[in-house]
């Protein structure tokens, strides 16, 4: 019997907790805390504890498959490359498009967005952080120059204050939530603000119930009080910060007096002046969030009245303070970092800068993609749904939009529309059954390779055992079916290593890294420049990332969201995760210790709300909104506010991403997955 | 021949193990003439990972493999008898041998309880421990209140109510209790552990009452049971571990040393850093 341990980081949310998976002849069968790991110091949730259950999941993807006559065939890898070549050189390059992940490794991202824009010679490279933090992106590049999360994990602990919005810590990153406690423990005032009172929000110390929707309203609101008291930081506003008075002027307003902003949250008055007193006062404030934040048409919006915040009182560039935009995949942050967006080679270079494009060509010895935005996740669904024809191949890897994405219908109809896809992944998703052609690809503890986390700390997998049968690292994928399509030479790695060598030259912000260093459990947090560089674990200590170092203040009226309750849906729903299960439930479904825990979805209803529609709690019900209608079990329950309902979004038997609305943020074209008109009915027996 | 309630110092004579084990090695001994004679199929015993603070289980089948655990690590707590129950088919099908800490032996007791491991198949070789430090804690401790960067240390100890760290350049030691009370030190749950000194083993080892020439080349070594006279006394006729009767002095001296090690569990960090406690923290490695 051979028994070991190899260490490595969890595939699951952007905490980025390692552990060490137990391989005994080869085959992973547990996983066992890594007690090193300066993350989460052996601690696990329980995803992470059971993370080791899905590798050897009988239907585990080991052999490609193309589809004939609507039935999918075993093929070999020479057969599919060479299909996929002639297909992929068959379309131009606007009429193709690719869909990275934030599930996969930093080098096969690189590579995806390289494979891409070099061979592919398309600009259409997204992935999902569009639905998750592409407002957090775009929010906070635009206020500090850079669009991450400000501070480390461990520096929560050290806060005074935190003020915990849109983000259901505790269940979505276990982790984070234990260095909330550890602050709690330490005297921090904790002010929790959601709709739901979740597990996180049991721990606070202010719970602030408010409507989804109106955050920038509440945030307003607590800058007006900070401001009328005198509490904010003048030094910090004048050194280091531009566009305060255009805020100001904003904030002051009788619309985002205590009063008002009580009537558009349905939070107390009172409450929201103790929670700014608290939160302006200590002198040493973080902001956690989330997704509650970003997934609305206003999420630019939001994320940039949190930065107002933060500048406003000085809570930047210190342990303890900062923006804790939370990622919520293992790699979501690594990906964005990669260039695997729309509008950036790797290290956010834009593609609008022709020099940077220039520096690509060279790098990569070959012209690419014009050097213009391409579409979306988001506007590429649209584009195959309302405009057939204009995209007709995309090649997918790793990411499931038939279940992950708003309007599932609408996703349905613009994959159907699609000529040619290719799905690279572990399991025969939801979206893989609309494949031409599938990959099987090699996961996490399958391979080596790097993924950021969601403090920009830079972090190993390692190799625990074989792939099942035929299928193969997205890496090595790459490099096979480049060679194919006569890019050999651009495509020249022997190992993933090979793959980070080149990140670290064309990257700035990854320059310093490399494998040796890595090794270590510590890692390195970006921006990590050179060799010699520490990494950087806390941003804009001195200055901002402007070429003027000043943070810009912008000045935000609330608006509210897209759709509304009206007399036909009369409920606002809001959507999110459980502890249990992750996203589109291809991994953790096939836990069983998870899938036990919860084995389907279900719909949060206050108890006023419930005895008025007459439905009783566990009753099936039927939910609607202005997209379609699912069945789903209620639970009666007082700790989602009235006239709000929620429900997980991992369910395919019970999806709630049908009845989410599309609408998208104007800037940063995240759609609005936590607010939407919706209703439930009982299901009368016939 | 050894005998159960014999008190003994004891060393080996392998040359390799000498050099790299600490305290004359004959825990590594003991588990090379329990390989290399078939007593037991494989030894699950811990190496270091990543580097000090790391402590990684290895199973340890060919004895030439042995050397590399020698030595002492003092920052995990790993919970053995949950890998031989969890993995190592509860040691059904294998006769294990396995390095154990007071914890790791209780867990043991516990799960063979519960038929879910079998005692029969497993010897254990018990260390004395005062309380492990867990890895991120010892690593801040040493960067903040030694002022020593932790990648320099090539060896801890907790000695006469000090934790002590030897690296490039020096060595230093601050006592528990100060540490403790500035929220540094032990875990929590080692504090409150009463089992120190893990007699429920085979065989029980610390390195207090090695007095005169042997003092710091010999471990002390109590014989618990009639499987571990019988693996002592078998590693002594095959020549890789000599021993003698432990000196009396040193006897009285191990016994003062027990009764203050036993005593952390109950009167806390306080009564370390009054007495000369000679223990080993958390050593598990063989």
């Amino acid at each position: 019997m051979e028994f070991k341990y190899v260490p490595t980081t969890c595939p699951y949310c952007g905490t980025g907790c390692g552990f060490n998976l137990v391989v005994v002849d080869k085959k992973v069968v547990g996983v066992q805390p890594w007690q090193r790991n300066p993350v989460n110091e052996g601690k696990l949730c329980p995803k992470g504890n059971y993370a080791w259950e899905f590798i050897n999941a009988p239907d585990r993807l080991t052999k490609p498959l193309i589809k004939k006559d609507g039935k999918f065939e075993e093929a070999s890898w020479d057969e599919a490359y060479k299909l996929i070549a002639s297909k992929f050189k068959s379309y131009k390059p606007e009429e193709m498009a690719c869909l990275a992940s934030a599930r996969v490794s930093n080098e096969e991202n690189y590579l995806m967005q390289k494979f891409a824009r070099a061979v592919m010679k398309t600009p259409n490279i997204d992935h999902c952080a569009r639905l998750c933090h592409a407002s957090t992106v775009v929010g906070l590049a635009g206020a500090f120059g850079s669009g991450a999360m400000t501070q480390s994990i461990a520096d929560i602990a050290e806060s005074k204050c935190l003020l915990v919005i849109g983000t259901n810590t505790f269940e979505q990153h276990p982790l984070i939530g234990r260095r909330i406690m550890q602050a709690r423990a330490n005297g921090a005032k904790v002010i929790y603000a959601d709709p739901r009172l979740t597990p996180t929000g049991k721990q606070a110390d202010l719970f602030l119930q408010f409507y989804s929707g109106t955050d920038v309203a509440l945030l307003n609101c607590f800058m007006q009080q900070i401001l009328k008291n005198g509490w904010e930081n003048k030094d910090f506003v004048k050194n280091r910060t531009k566009d305060f008075e255009k805020v100001k002027e904003v904030v002051m307003k009788d619309t985002y007096s205590p009063e008002n902003v009580s009537k558009i949250t349905g939070i107390p008055a009172a409450d929201i002046i103790t929670a700014a007193e608290w939160f302006g006062k200590s002198g040493q404030s973080a902001v956690l969030y989330s997704m509650g934040i970003t997934q609305h048409t206003t999420g630019v919006d939001n994320v940039k009245s949190v930065a107002n915040l933060q500048m406003l009182t000085g809570n930047l560039g210190r342990p303890g303070t900062g923006i804790c935009a939370l990622r919520g995949q293992n790699n979501v942050q690594g990906a964005c970092d990669m260039g695997a967006l729309a509008n950036v080679y790797s290290g956010y270079q834009s593609v609008l800068v022709p020099e940077m494009k220039k520096k690509m060509e060279d790098a990569w010895g070959c012209e690419i993609a014009e050097g213009k935005v391409g579409l979306t996740v988001t506007t590429l669904v649209n584009t195959l749904a309302d405009e057939p024809g204009k995209v007709k191949c995309v090649y997918i890897m790793g990411e499931n939009p038939m279940l992950s994405d708003p309007d599932l219908h609408h996703v349905e109809k613009g994959l159907k529309n699609a000529e040619f896809i290719v799905v690279q992944d572990i399991f025969l998703t939801e979206t893989a059954q609309f494949a031409n052609v599938v990959l099987p690809a090699a996961c996490f503890a399958e391979k080596d390779g790097t993924q950021t986390s969601t403090e920009r700390r830079v972090q190993k997998w390692r190799k625990a055992q074989d792939p099942p049968g035929e299928a193969k690292a997205d890496w090595q994928i790459f490099c096979e079916l480049a060679k194919v399509m006569g890019y050999e030479k651009q495509f020249p790695y022997k190992s993933a290593e090979d793959v980070f060598t080149e990140i670290a030259k064309v990257t700035p912000s990854y320059g310093g890294m490399d494998y040796a260093r890595l090794e270590k459990p510590e890692a390195l947090h970006w921006p990590c420049p050179t060799k010699e560089h520490p990494g950087t674990p806390i941003l804009h200590k001195e200055k901002f990332t402007h070429p003027d170092g000043l943070g810009i203040f912008t000045p935000i009226e609330w608006k509210a969201p897209a759709e509304v309750p009206d007399k036909d849906y009369p409920l606002l729903l809001t959507t999110g995760r459980c502890i249990w299960h992750w996203h589109t439930g291809t991994m953790t479904r096939r836990s069983v210790d998870l899938e036990r825990e919860e084995p389907t979805g279900w719909v949060e209803i206050n108890p006023e709300d419930a005895k008025a529609l007459g439905i009783k709690d566990k009753e099936m019900v039927k939910a609607s909104s202005r997209r379609g209608e699912i069945t789903i079990g209620a639970r009666v329950t007082p700790t989602i506010k009235k006239g709000v309902v929620f429900m997980p979004f991992h369910f395919v038997e019970c999806a709630a991403n049908i009845l989410t609305n599309n609408a998208l943020d104007p800037v940063a074209k995240i759609p609005e997955f936590k607010a939407c008109a919706c209703k439930l009915e009982k299901i009368e027996e016939a | 021949m050894a005998k159960k309630g014999d008190m003994l110092y004891a060393w080996t004579n392998d040359a390799a193990i000498k050099e790299k084990a600490e305290l004359g090695g004959a825990v590594t001994a003991l588990w090379k003439y329990a390989l290399e004679s078939k007593a037991v199929d494989a030894v699950l015993v811990i190496t270091k990972g990543t580097d000090l603070y790391d402590a990684v289980p290895v199973l340890i089948k060919d004895p030439k493999d042995l050397v590399k655990t020698a030595g002492s690590l003092h920052c995990g707590t790993l919970l053995l008898p949950k890998l031989v129950k969890k993995y190592l088919e509860g040691a059904e099908t294998m006769k294990l041998g396995v390095t154990v800490k007071g914890c790791d032996a209780m867990a043991f007791y516990e799960l063979a309880k519960r038929k879910q491991i079998n005692l029969d198949n497993v010897v254990m070789i018990g260390v004395n421990c005062g309380g492990s430090v867990s890895p991120v804690l010892a690593r801040k401790m040493i960067t903040e209140k030694y002022g020593v960067d932790p990648n320099t240390v090539h060896k801890e100890e907790i000695d006469k109510g000090q934790f002590i760290i030897e690296y490039e350049g020096g060595h230093k030691g601050i006592s528990v209790d100060e540490l403790e009370e500035a929220g540094y030190g032990r875990r929590s749950n080692c504090r409150r552990c009463k089992m120190k000194i893990p007699r429920q083993a085979d065989l029980a080892c610390g390195n207090w009452g090695v007095i005169g020439d042997k003092a710091g080349k010999a471990t002390f070594v109590e014989v618990c049971s009639e499987k571990g006279a019988n693996l002592v006394s078998g590693a002594v006729k095959n020549g890789i571990l000599a021993t003698e009767a432990a000196n009396p002095k040193g006897l009285r001296s191990a016994g003062k040393s027990k009764a203050q090690c036993s005593s952390l569990a109950t009167s806390g960090a306080s009564t370390t850093s009054k007495h000369s406690v000679k223990v080993k923290t958390g050593s598990r490695r063989s």
